[in-house]
C-alpha cells in the first residue's frame, strides 16, 4: 500500500526546462567553457588558455604594452584574445589613479563600441556568408539555427558585453559625479545608435539603441514577422545586472536592469508610447478587482475598489492615458468565484482544512457559484505555539476553520492566496492577524 | 540512461576531457532535467535554478579534464556533490528564504497546488540527508537505482532512507497540523 505521504508527494510535478530554456542554457554554458571550439588543435597543444594568459600578461608587464597588447587590444568578443583584452584593461584600471580611472573607462567604452563596429563591418562585407557560417558551426553541436539566423551571434555577444560595460561605467561615473565623462559616454551611445541604424538597410533586421538616464535599451526589429523568441540573460553576481533580450511577435527588446533602478525602468517606459497590448480584469468581490495591464511591453497590475465595467475602463484610461477604444480592444473581464475552489481544496486536502463539513452547504455553494456572488467576508488568523488557527467567514454561509503550519503573516497571506486562488492583496485586505503568547 | 551501452558515459567523459563540446552536450542532456528539478525544490526562483544549473555544468566541464572515471555511479555522485556545493554557495552569506507565492508556484510547478506548498515546507524541516532523498525522488522523479547513484549509496540503502524520510515527514505533518 502506498504511504499517505507518498500520495501527497506524488502530486509534485515540476515544470521542467522547456526546449527553449534548455537550448538557451546550453548556449550560455558553451559560451562560458574556457577552451573554445574554434581553437586549433596545434594551438591547444602548445597553449593551455591559462598558460597563454600568463605568458601574455608577463610579456605585457615586462615590455610595457607593445605588439602583444596591441594584438589583444584589437580583439573583439568571440576572439581568443578577447579575455586578455579585458584582463589588461582591468589591470590598467587597477593601477590607475581615480581621475585617470574615469578617463580610461570612457576610453574602454569607446573600444567596446569599436569592436561592435568591427563585427558589423564584417557582417556587412561578408553579407550572408557570415550568418551562414555561424549556422553551420552551431548546427554541428545540434544547436538550432534560429537565433543565429536572426542575428549574428558574435554581434549579439559583443553588444551584450558592450552594453553591460558601458552601463557599468555610466553608473560609476554618475556616482562620482564626473559630468564631462558622462557626456562623452552619452555621445558614444548616440554614435552606436546611429551605426546600428545604418546597418539596418542591409540586413534582415533593424537595430535600434536608445539610452535614457537610467537604462539602456537595445531593440532588434525583424522585418519578417513570426521570428522565434530569443532571450539572453546576463547576470553578474556582485552587481546583479540583468541583460535580457525579449521578443514579442515581430519585435525584439534588450533590456539592461540593475537592482537599484529596476523600479525606475518600469516607470520610465510609459513615456515611450507603444500602446496598450493587454488588459485583464479579474473581479473577486463586489468591491475588489485586480487589473493586469500590459503597456509598452511592461506588465503591471493594480487593485481597484470596484467591479463595475465602466469604472474599470475609466481607471485604465486615466492611468495610462489611452483612448477608450484602445482599452476596449484588449479588455478581458473574468469573474472569479473563490468559493468553488475553496470547497474542492478543503475536501481533498489532508492538512486538516475540514473543520466544518462542506456537505451541509453544498447546495448553497452551487447556486451561488453560478452567479459568482459568494465571497469570503473576512479571515481571522491567530498564531498559537507552532500553528496558526484560521477562521474563514463567508457571506451567508457557515464559517470554515483549519490549522496551518505557517507562522508569519506574509507567509500566511501567500498560503491563503494559493489556497483560494486570490491575489495576495485581496487576502491582505480580508485578513485579521493576531499573535497570542 | 539505462538503455545506453555500458561504457556510454565513460566514452562521453573521455571525449569531454579532450575538449569535445558535442559529447558534453550529450552529458548535459542526460542530466539537465534531473538536476534542474532538484534545484527547483531548493531555490526561490526559476531563474536561480537556471543560473545554478549553468554554473554546475561549467564546473563539471572544467573538472572533467582531471576526472578519472571509475563507474557511472561515481560520476553522478560527483555531479550531485557539485550541485549541492553550488546551492550552498548560493545561500552562503545571504539571507534568502524561499517565499511561497502564487507566482513562485506557477513558475516552478506544472500543477501549482496548495498541497505542494505545505509539503515543501515540511520537507525543508527534514534532516539534510532525508531532504536529498525526497527531493530526488519526488522533484527529480528518479528511480531508487538512480537515487543510489546520486547519493553514492547502494539501492537498498536508498530505499531504507526513503522510507525513513517518509516516516519523519509523517511525524512532522502530525506535529504541525490539526
Amino acid at each position: 500500500m502506498k504511504h499517505n505521504m507518498e500520495i501527497q508527494l506524488d502530486k509534485i510535478k515540476v515544470k521542467k526546462l522547456n526546449e527553449y530554456e534548455q537550448h538557451e542554457l546550453w548556449q550560455t554554458i558553451v559560451n562560458q567553457l574556457p577552451a573554445k571550439k574554434h581553437q586549433s588543435i596545434l594551438f591547444s597543444l602548445f597553449f593551455k588558455p591559462r598558460v597563454m594568459l600568463g605568458i601574455f600578461i608577463a610579456l605585457m608587464l615586462t615590455l610595457g604594452g607593445t605588439a602583444t597588447v596591441q594584438a589583444a587590444n584589437s580583439s573583439a568578443p568571440g576572439d581568443i584574445l578577447f579575455p586578455l583584452d579585458r584582463t589588461i584593461e582591468n589591470l590598467r584600471l587597477k593601477i590607475a589613479s581615480d581621475t585617470k580611472k574615469e578617463e580610461l573607462k570612457v576610453k574602454f567604452s569607446q573600444e567596446r563600441i569599436d569592436e561592435i563596429n568591427h563585427i558589423i563591418t564584417e557582417i556587412e562585407t561578408d553579407g550572408n556568408m557570415t550568418i551562414d557560417q555561424s549556422v553551420k558551426v552551431t548546427s554541428t553541436s545540434t544547436v538550432s539555427a534560429t537565433s543565429s539566423d536572426f542575428i549574428d551571434e558574435r554581434l549579439q555577444n559583443a553588444l551584450g558585453v558592450a552594453l553591460h560595460f558601458i552601463n557599468q561605467t555610466k553608473l560609476d561615473l554618475e556616482a562620482s559625479g564626473n559630468s564631462e565623462a558622462m557626456t562623452q559616454i552619452n555621445q558614444l551611445l548616440d554614435d552606436l545608435g546611429n551605426d546600428l541604424q545604418n546597418l539596418s538597410s542591409e540586413a534582415k533586421y533593424k537595430l535600434k539603441l536608445e539610452s535614457n538616464d537610467d537604462k539602456l535599451r537595445f531593440e532588434i526589429k525583424s522585418k519578417e514577422k513570426g521570428e522565434e523568441k530569443v532571450e539572453l540573460r546576463l547576470r553578474s553576481d556582485e552587481e546583479k545586472n540583468r541583460l535580457q533580450i525579449k521578443s514579442r511577435e515581430d519585435k525584439f527588446e534588450l533590456e539592461l536592469e540593475t537592482d537599484d533602478d529596476s523600479v525606475q525602468t518600469t516607470s520610465s517606459v510609459s513615456s515611450v508610447a507603444r500602446g496598450l497590448t493587454e488588459a485583464e480584469v479579474k473581479i473577486y468581490t463586489a468591491s475588489s478587482s485586480m487589473v493586469k495591464v500590459e503597456f509598452n511591453n511592461q506588465s503591471s497590475s493594480f487593485m481597484l475598489a470596484s467591479s463595475d465595467r465602466e469604472t474599470i475602463i475609466a481607471a485604465i484610461m486615466s492611468k495610462y492615458n489611452v483612448t477608450r477604444q484602445a482599452v476596449e480592444a484588449v479588455l478581458k473581464i473574468e469573474i472569479m468565484s473563490n468559493t468553488s475552489t475553496s470547497g474542492s481544496t478543503s475536501s481533498t486536502s489532508s492538512q486538516g482544512s475540514g473543520g466544518q463539513s462542506n456537505n451541509s452547504n453544498d447546495d448553497n455553494v452551487n447556486t451561488n457559484r453560478q452567479n459568482g456572488s459568494v465571497f469570503i467576508q473576512s479571515i481571522e488568523a491567530e498564531v498559537r505555539q507552532n500553528k496558526t488557527r484560521v477562521r474563514v467567514k463567508y457571506q451567508g454561509q457557515n464559517d470554515q476553520e483549519f490549522n496551518l503550519a505557517v507562522l508569519s503573516r506574509s507567509e500566511l497571506v501567500s498560503a491563503l492566496a494559493i489556497k483560494y486562488h486570490l491575489p495576495e492583496l485581496v487576502i491582505e485586505g480580508l485578513l485579521k492577524f493576531e499573535v497570542s503568547e | 540512461m539505462d538503455s545506453q551501452s555500458k561504457n556510454y558515459i565513460a566514452e562521453l567523459i573521455q571525449l569531454c576531457a579532450q575538449g569535445d563540446t558535442f559529447a558534453f552536450r550529450k552529458l548535459y542532456e542526460q542530466l539537465d532535467q534531473k538536476i534542474f528539478s532538484f534545484l527547483i525544490s531548493r531555490v526561490p526562483e526559476r531563474a536561480d535554478a537556471m543560473d545554478i544549473l549553468q554554473d554546475v555544468f561549467v564546473d563539471v566541464w572544467q573538472a572533467l579534464r582531471k576526472f578519472t572515471y571509475k563507474s557511472d555511479k561515481q560520476f553522478y555522485a560527483f555531479v550531485f556533490v557539485i550541485t549541492k556545493r553550488k546551492v550552498a554557495k548560493f545561500y552562503a552569506g545571504r539571507d534568502i528564504t524561499v517565499e511561497f507565492s502564487e507566482q513562485h508556484m506557477s513558475d516552478m510547478y506544472s500543477s501549482p497546488d496548495f498541497e505542494i506548498y505545505t509539503m515543501s515546507k515540511l520537507v525543508n524541516k527534514l534532516k539534510k540527508k532525508y531532504q536529498d532523498v525526497i527531493r530526488l525522488r519526488y522533484w527529480s522523479e528518479l528511480s531508487f537505482a538512480e537515487i543510489a547513484d546520486y547519493l553514492d549509496i547502494n539501492e537498498s540503502a536508498a530505499k531504507v532512507r526513503h522510507h525513513r524520510a517518509l516516516k519523519q515527514l509523517e511525524i512532522l505533518a502530525q506535529k504541525y497540523e490539526t
